[in-house]
């Protein structure tokens, strides 16, 4: 059984890996791919806390198990959100498409 | 049948949804619903009540959102005598309405609010608890007012109606008020008990609670100096006046006192407060109609002084009596407004006796009807008004002091005098016949026929008049046996200012005497001869403008508008406004520093969530 100190440390440098893309990417793609970092930094931290701390309930894998679920519908949804953007912007850049919404408004 | 009682009141209030649901598409636009409803309820009523005043009585305590005790249905011998009364009259009322009200295209309005009224006025005179009664009696106080302003786009009705119920509103507060106390100290609001607790509070809390309810009675009954409302709601339809005069609204005052008097009467300041606001009233009301020519105020200075007979008789001890004198007024009282109403519906709505008279050759079967009410008003016999009046003076003889006796034996010298001068003016007033553009007609049959129902219960009464009478006491003899008799021996407890000594056999041919002398005055002054005109003198200005009661209230009313009111406003738009507005203004300056950090780029927010994310851990460190 792995040490949970390196469960959480995986954890932690997923959420770094994570913020640090959202924070300087600006390609949209990139960007989501940066949040479903965070996300599942999160979702293993909270597992690996269901583990460690000796819930014999299954009801935290259930739990987890129910939010992965969200998650992948949540990404279905931004991608569907991103070929939308694509389609109207013809570019994936973020900077890019608020400029042509400042230049519009 | 007495069990079913309780089934009077919600007959008739059933009238009030049907007329507004369908009053449009039934026969006389809700006028055949409320007169079948009313009609059911006054058949249901008779044998309820003949139940109650042969001695059972009946008794529900209803559960009222989870409180029982607060609300239920007493049906003793008064109030079966009043529930028959009222029903009757109403009855009457109601059908007068089909043939007077024939043309009107407000009537599903009409006939519902009347239907309301008259559902109330039943739930008044059966309720076992004061809560029961406030309701009814705030029931009746809005149907008054919505119908005394029922033509609302006339200027004057407008005005009447919101006089009466304001007026009444002031009332209503003091007799909740009375509740209240009696609530606090007693912890119930049961009549009953109410009526038989007297001896366990302190005396002067009795006289308190009894002077707020004669307060009370004295708002809803009109009686002076709250007496400003009623011949101002003579802006309503006239079926209308006839009801709240006749068979609700201001007989529910006197009906109150009745029913509280055992309470009442272990104080004696508030008995003397009763009957002395009975006498006077009886008296200035009567003069008041000495100089007006409105046919209908002239009646409502009648209702007036007559129900100040029968607050005075109340508060001598007379219950038994008063609610007589109430009962065969309201017989009279009905038959002389419907009358009056046949005369405007004959003449266009002229209500000036100036210009009416000369009615007698074309309407002398609703004059012979008003010949009658008026014989009965008077108090010459064989009339109903003439027993029940009589019986109110000898109370007055007997147990009051002097000047009450004075009061009492006056006013119904005057009251020959001015509803002689009334019915003169209407049907003879020294012209031929009426002007030419009034096409006058006898009134349709379906009026005729209420109209001469109310003759023949006026004369009816009068026959029944001792019978009666003994009914009614005894029906008021719950309340307690020593009252049986419905004389009280307060004489002796009340330091009164001197006893009256006229031997008992006098006083009826005193009071009859009177009474004639008044009508022959009348007759002398406005058939015989001309009136001499007295329209400069002090005396016709200051009863034309009724002592000065109205100038008043209305000076009252500008001095809180001037004074208090611009004060008021300045609170309200300075302290309570400006606290909600400084609040919101600040707010306002808040959200303009706050929007800053709100630019819309997802970077910013990350960064701001990492910048939190440090914080903790450095928290977590430390």
């Amino acid at each position: 059984m792995l040490h949970a100190s390196f469960l959480l440390i995986t954890s932690v440098a997923l959420l770094s890996i994570g913020i640090y893309g959202l924070m300087t990417r600006r390609n949209a793609i990139r960007m989501f791919i940066s949040s479903e970092l965070v996300v599942n930094a999160g979702i293993l931290a909270a597992m690996t806390t269901f583990i460690y701390l000796g819930h014999s309930l299954p009801a935290g894998e259930a739990f987890l198990l129910y939010s992965i679920v969200l998650v992948a519908a949540e990404s279905a949804v931004g991608i569907a959100l991103f070929l939308l953007i694509m389609k109207l912007f013809a570019t994936p850049q973020l900077d890019e498409i608020r400029k042509i919404r400042e230049e519009l408004s | 049948m007495i069990q079913y009682a309780y089934l009077v009141p919600l007959i008739s209030f059933l009238g009030f949804p049907l007329c507004l649901l369908f009053g449009r598409r039934t026969w006389e636009k809700g006028g055949g619903i409320a007169i079948v409803l009313v009609g059911l309820s006054l058949i249901l009523s008779i044998p309820a009540g003949m139940e109650a005043i042969e001695g059972k009585e009946f008794l529900i305590k209803l559960n009222w959102m989870g409180l029982v005790g607060f609300s239920g249905i007493y049906v003793d011998g008064a109030a079966g005598l009043m529930l028959i009364a009222v029903s009757w009259v109403s009855f009457l009322i109601v059908m007068f309405s089909l043939g007077y009200m024939h043309e009107d295209p407000g009537r599903p309005r009409y006939y519902a609010l009347i239907c309301l009224f008259i559902g109330a006025m039943q739930l008044f005179v059966i309720s076992l608890d004061m809560v029961t009664m406030f309701v009814a009696w705030e029931i009746m106080g809005f149907c008054s007012y919505a119908l005394i302003g029922f033509w609302y786009e006339r200027m004057p009705a407008m005005r009447g109606s919101l006089k009466a119920f304001l007026t009444t509103r002031i009332g209503d507060v003091f007799l909740l008020a009375a509740m209240l106390l009696v609530y606090l100290n007693l912890g119930t609001l049961n009549i009953v008990r109410i009526n038989s607790s007297p001896p366990q509070l302190s005396r002067s809390l009795v006289t308190m609670i009894s002077i707020f309810m004669l307060i009370g009675a004295i708002g809803k009954s009109s009686q002076i100096p709250l007496w400003g409302w009623l011949w101002e709601a003579m802006e309503g339809p006239t079926t209308v006046s006839a009801l709240i005069h006749a068979a609700t609204m201001v007989n529910a005052g006197v009906y109150l006192m009745a029913r509280m008097f055992p309470f009442i009467s272990s104080s004696n300041t508030a008995l003397l407060a009763t009957s002395y606001v009975g006498g006077l009233t009886a008296f200035l009301a009567a003069t008041l109609a000495f100089t007006e020519y409105d046919i209908k105020r002239v009646l409502a200075y009648s209702t007036i002084s007559q129900l100040g007979y029968m607050l005075l008789a109340i508060g001598l001890g007379g219950v038994g009596r008063g609610v007589f004198h109430l009962l065969s007024h309201s017989s009279f009282k009905a038959l002389l407004f419907l009358c009056s109403g046949a005369v405007l519906h004959a003449t266009l709505d002229t209500r000036d006796m100036r210009k009416l008279g000369g009615l007698w050759r074309s309407m002398k079967l609703t004059a012979m009807a008003m010949l009658v009410g008026s014989l009965s008003l008077a108090g010459i016999p064989p009339f109903s008004g003439f027993f029940s009046k009589g019986l109110v003076i000898e109370t007055a003889a007997v147990n009051g002091d002097t000047v009450l006796y004075l009061l009492a034996a006056i006013t119904s010298a005057l009251t020959a005098f001015y509803i002689f001068r009334m019915w003169f003016m209407t049907f003879f007033g020294w012209r031929e016949r009426p002007p030419e553009e009034f096409h006058v007609h006898e009134a349709p049959k379906i009026m005729l026929i209420p109209l001469y129902a109310l003759v023949a219960t006026t004369v009816a009464l009068s026959f029944l008049g001792e019978d009666v009478m003994v009914q009614v006491s005894s029906a008021m003899g719950y309340l307690s046996s020593k009252y049986s008799e419905g004389v009280v021996e307060i004489g002796k407890a009340v330091a009164l200012v001197s006893r009256v000594r006229i031997p008992k056999l006098l006083i009826e041919p005193i009071t009859l005497t009177l009474a004639v002398m008044g009508l022959a005055l009348a007759t002398y002054m406005y058939y015989i001869s001309r009136p001499p005109d007295l329209t400069r003198t002090f005396l016709f200005k200051l009863l034309d403008e009724k002592y000065g009661t109205d100038i008043f209230c209305y000076g009252l009313a500008a001095l809180f508008r001037e004074h208090l009111s611009p004060f008021m406003i300045w609170f309200d738009r300075k302290i309570v406004d400006g606290v909600v507005n400084a609040l919101g203004r600040e707010f306002l300056i808040l959200g303009d520093y706050m929007r800053r950090i709100h630019t819309g780029v997802v970077q910013d927010y990350v960064e701001i969530l990492a910048l939190g994310i440090v914080l903790l851990l450095l928290l977590m460190l430390l």
